[in-house]
């Protein structure tokens, strides 16, 4: 098509459906508009047109993720196998393994000798006869009533890239959006002043893999939906503050020449990425405002430090960030997510995840309490989860204290507690061995469907057309488990 | 080619439109599938099956497209129902993979079948009136359902003031509104203000941290849908929450953190549909909480809940392996221990039990020498500095 042709043509549909979606619950769908529009069609975060908004009544209004980068293991924090230790040492039998791949790492082993796990397990009480915890997460094990244990979580990725990428967006390769930029793109901010879709990162004790940027990227959708990373020393979002000799007044001065010369430039290239860049320039000014007062957490009461742990007192450690996590909460921010590195314990394994679940386990169990106890917990949807587990076989020496464990797949444990989470539960188990699942397999299409149906979206419907197709956060599959609903 | 454009989207906008305005210009026959049997498809299975999507092959939306049936066949056998596909899957267990609609959907009312049985035991016509046909009767539907659309300028204006407004979903003109972005500055004034044009509209309503008081809480005793009231860390107490009186609709109060005390307790009580009272930080007695969770069907968040309780704890792990444990590296071999005496008592090492920590291997005297280094291991680990 002639490009000016185009041009007019867009210039139309924009202010046809422009006027079209900012009228609430038209007959008109906003959502079908927003899906045929692309998106956004703002000028200015003000005249933003509304989100799609929740397809039915949402359980839960905003997500907080725990991301456990590296590859938690399942076998010595979650899933209880009290057998394997009459097996320590024995060689993994092919009828488990299957001959299935296994990493470059550890697939040139003349042997794959068993490793129970070192821990103590203990059986905290739920709603449902009990889950049997590790020793290691004692607060994690206080909380076990608000918690549904997927027992049966299992990936296509074995390594951390793609592993990290698939849990993010969806897709092995890059590319897509992550969920927390489909939850922007969805539902919205629900408070102007700060980001939608906020990340925090902490750094762990072991080994570390690289977190790239896209992990919480906007892929294809306008890129006012990607993650905000707040940064844990200095300055919590960079070039926030006015320069020296800046006064706010004429800041705003000159982000209104700014944005009128963008609008113009919006208008006549129709480049969406200029509507972004107004929309960011507007959220930057009053986050300006609002972020100090975020971070600050010298109106926080000395108990509610004290459930958090002494962790807390430095900023971007994991207790630091779960309290972030619920103060961006209950200020509306959508989506928070936070990376918690350093679980990948080839070797030294025994050692190396106590140091993590020390960084983890209070600052977690916490923020369930302190979510439940402010009225928030019903309405937040938090989700714990690796970008996979880890093998039951050693990886290196097998002694009895000390072992590695390599990259697993095929089954390991995430779980999910709050808004529209069925409490107190575990779903899905695995063989003897927890490597293969046995029960009720939950794939990383059906966890993302689950969840978006939590947040009232059907996951075949929140789609975004690009390239000529409609992509979806759960691609071309996916299925809602019922019985992790509440 | 620009006019022509235009005319492109609005002939769409109109085919959006197509149906009901046919409906409405030639009134149905009442007993017909055009009046009864076509709606029940429309509202529970076109979804799928339908113009935009077909699972399974199936279309649903058309007489064409129901006589084409789908993957599995025919959807049905004019004359009867036992045999149709449809009411078949319509029949089958909610959690057999084969029910449809599929069980997070909606299901049809028994009514709803009964009317499909009924058209196509009559041989199922497109045309004409079947005997006995009748739109069946349904429950009647939820409040909300009635609430008229909000005023666009009351929504706008809310919006450029940056307080969140938003409906329950795309099918309810129910608001969630919630103020959090300008929290320290919601006034009494400002929000009965920019909410008087939407009372019938707000369902849930979000003040935490704001300035509000009794104003507020008298205005939300006026809003009919009011379903969810979030008064988290603001200064209401037992004067302002009396204004609310005995809301008839408010499920869920969240108060935790206000100035309610035991004097709230009556007022709490005389909400008739409350199910959801959350009173951490409040000052209230043991003797008032425990009045409020005599009521039944009322959840009372006091920060008191318990941890859950730990069950049993297994014995330690002991290893038992006919095999014997392989020789360790030599020296020099990454995996090699770097200490020749044990870190916590100096004894001997034993190289079954070992430790790594910072990518060096340590070898202890005994099974219990590797928990006590677990402890701190920065501080054993320097007892062996450099040693690779």
């Amino acid at each position: 098509m002639n490009p000016i042709h185009e041009h007019y043509l867009s210039l139309t549909r924009r202010r046809f459906f422009g006027r079209a979606a900012t009228t609430i619950g038209a007959g008109l769908g906003a959502l079908s508009l927003g899906s045929l529009l692309g998106g956004s069609n703002a000028l200015g975060a003000q005249d933003t047109a509304l989100p799609q908004g929740p397809h039915f009544a949402p359980k839960a209004k905003r997500v907080i993720y725990l991301h456990m980068e590296g590859g938690p293991s399942h076998l010595d924090l979650y899933d209880y196998k009290p057998e394997l230790r009459r097996r320590f040492n024995q060689d993994l039998p092919d009828s488990i393994r299957k001959g299935q791949r296994l990493t470059t790492m550890t697939s040139g082993q003349s042997r794959f000798p068993v490793a129970p796990s070192m821990f103590r397990f203990q059986r905290a009480e739920n709603r449902t006869g009990g889950v049997w915890l590790s020793e290691i997460l004692p607060h994690t094990a206080s909380v076990a009533n608000e918690i549904a244990f997927i027992h049966s979580m299992e990936t296509e990725a074995i390594n951390h890239e793609p592993g990290i990428t698939f849990f993010q967006t969806g897709n092995q390769q890059p590319g897509r959006p992550s969920f927390g930029s489909w939850m922007s793109y969805g539902l919205g901010s629900a408070n102007a002043n700060l980001p939608t879709f906020a990340v925090m990162i902490t750094q762990g004790q072991g080994n570390m893999q690289a977190l790239a940027a896209r992990f919480w990227g906007s892929g294809f959708l306008p890129s006012e939906h990607q993650g905000c990373k707040l940064r844990s020393s200095g300055d919590p979002v960079l070039y926030l503050k006015d320069p020296p000799g800046v006064a706010r007044l004429d800041r705003r001065r000159m982000l209104d020449l700014v944005g009128a010369l963008n609008e113009k430039e919006a208008r006549e290239s129709l480049d969406p990425e200029v509507d972004a860049r107004i929309a960011q320039a507007e959220m930057a000014y009053r986050m300006q405002m609002s972020v100090p007062e975020l971070t600050d957490f010298s109106d926080e009461d000395e108990a509610t430090l004290a459930l958090y742990g002494e962790d807390v007192r430095k900023p971007g450690t994991f207790a630091a960030n779960c309290l972030l996590a619920r103060r961006l909460a209950e200020r509306g921010v959508r989506f928070i997510q936070l990376y918690m590195r350093g679980w990948d314990q080839h070797g030294g394994l025994p050692g190396e995840i106590q140091l993590q679940t020390r960084a983890v386990d209070r600052a977690q169990a916490a923020l369930i309490k302190d979510l439940r106890r402010r009225g928030l917990l019903d309405e937040t949807l938090i989700l714990w989860a690796g970008e996979f587990g880890r093998t039951v076989y050693s990886q290196g020496t097998l002694t009895e204290t000390n072992y590695g464990r390599d990259h697993h797949p095929r089954a390991f444990t995430v779980w999910a507690a709050g808004g529209g989470i069925a409490p107190g539960i575990s779903y899905g188990k695995t063989d003897d061995y927890g490597y293969n699942i046995a029960e009720n397999p939950v794939t990383v299409h059906d966890l993302h469907a689950t969840l978006l149906h939590v947040l009232g979206f059907d996951h075949e419907r929140l789609v975004y057309r690009h390239q000529g197709r409609d992509y979806r956060l759960t691609d071309v599959s996916g299925r809602v488990i019922p019985e992790l609903l509440a | 080619m620009r006019l022509s454009a235009l005319a492109l989207v609005f002939s769409l906008a109109a085919a959006c439109q197509s149906g009901e305005t046919n409906a409405a210009l030639v009134p149905p026959r009442p007993s017909s599938y055009e009046s009864v049997i076509a709606p029940i498809l429309q509202q529970r299975c076109v979804g799928c099956h339908g113009a935009e999507r077909a699972k399974g092959g199936l279309r649903l939306h058309t007489p064409v497209a129901i006589r084409a049936g789908g993957a599995s066949g025919a959807s049905l056998v004019a004359g009867d129902p036992a045999s149709s596909e449809l009411v078949r899957r319509l029949h089958l267990p909610l959690a057999d993979e084969e029910h449809m609609p599929p069980d997070d959907k909606p299901q049809p009312e028994p009514t709803e079948i009964a009317a499909l049985e009924r058209w196509i035991a009559a041989g199922a016509p497109f045309e004409g009136e079947v005997e006995g046909l009748s739109v069946p009767a349904r429950k009647p539907q939820p409040a909300a359902s009635i609430v008229p659309p909000a005023d666009p300028a009351a929504l706008a204006r809310l919006r450029a003031e940056l307080v969140h407004v938003q409906p329950l979903s795309a099918a309810s003109t129910s608001l969630w509104i919630d103020f959090a972005a300008i929290a320290p500055r919601a006034q009494d004034a400002l929000v009965t203000e920019l909410l008087a044009a939407l009372r019938p509209q707000v369902a849930e309503l979000a003040l935490a941290r704001s300035p509000v008081g009794a104003g507020t809480l008298a205005f939300c005793a006026t809003l009919p849908g009011l379903t969810r009231l979030d008064l988290r860390d603001t200064k209401v107490g037992d004067v302002q929450l009396a204004r609310l009186g005995a809301h008839p609709r408010v499920e869920e109060l969240v108060l935790a953190r206000t100035a309610i005390t035991d004097a709230s307790v009556d007022q709490l009580l005389s909400l008739p549909k409350l199910r959801h009272v959350y009173l951490w930080g409040c000052a209230l007695s043991a003797e008032s909480v425990a009045r409020l969770r005599a009521r039944p069907g009322l959840a009372v968040d006091f920060g008191d809940t318990p941890d859950a309780a730990i069950a049993q704890v297994e014995d330690p792990p002991k290893f038992t392996s006919d095999l014997p444990i392989p020789d360790l590296p030599p020296a020099g071999d990454p995996n090699a221990p770097v200490n020749a005496a044990c870190p916590v008592t100096g004894s001997p090492i034993n190289p079954k039990y070992t430790r790594t920590f910072e990518g060096r291997v340590f070898a202890f005297c005994c099974p219990n020498c590797p928990g006590e280094f677990d402890s701190d291991p920065a501080k054993y680990a320097a007892k062996f500095p450099g040693s690779r």
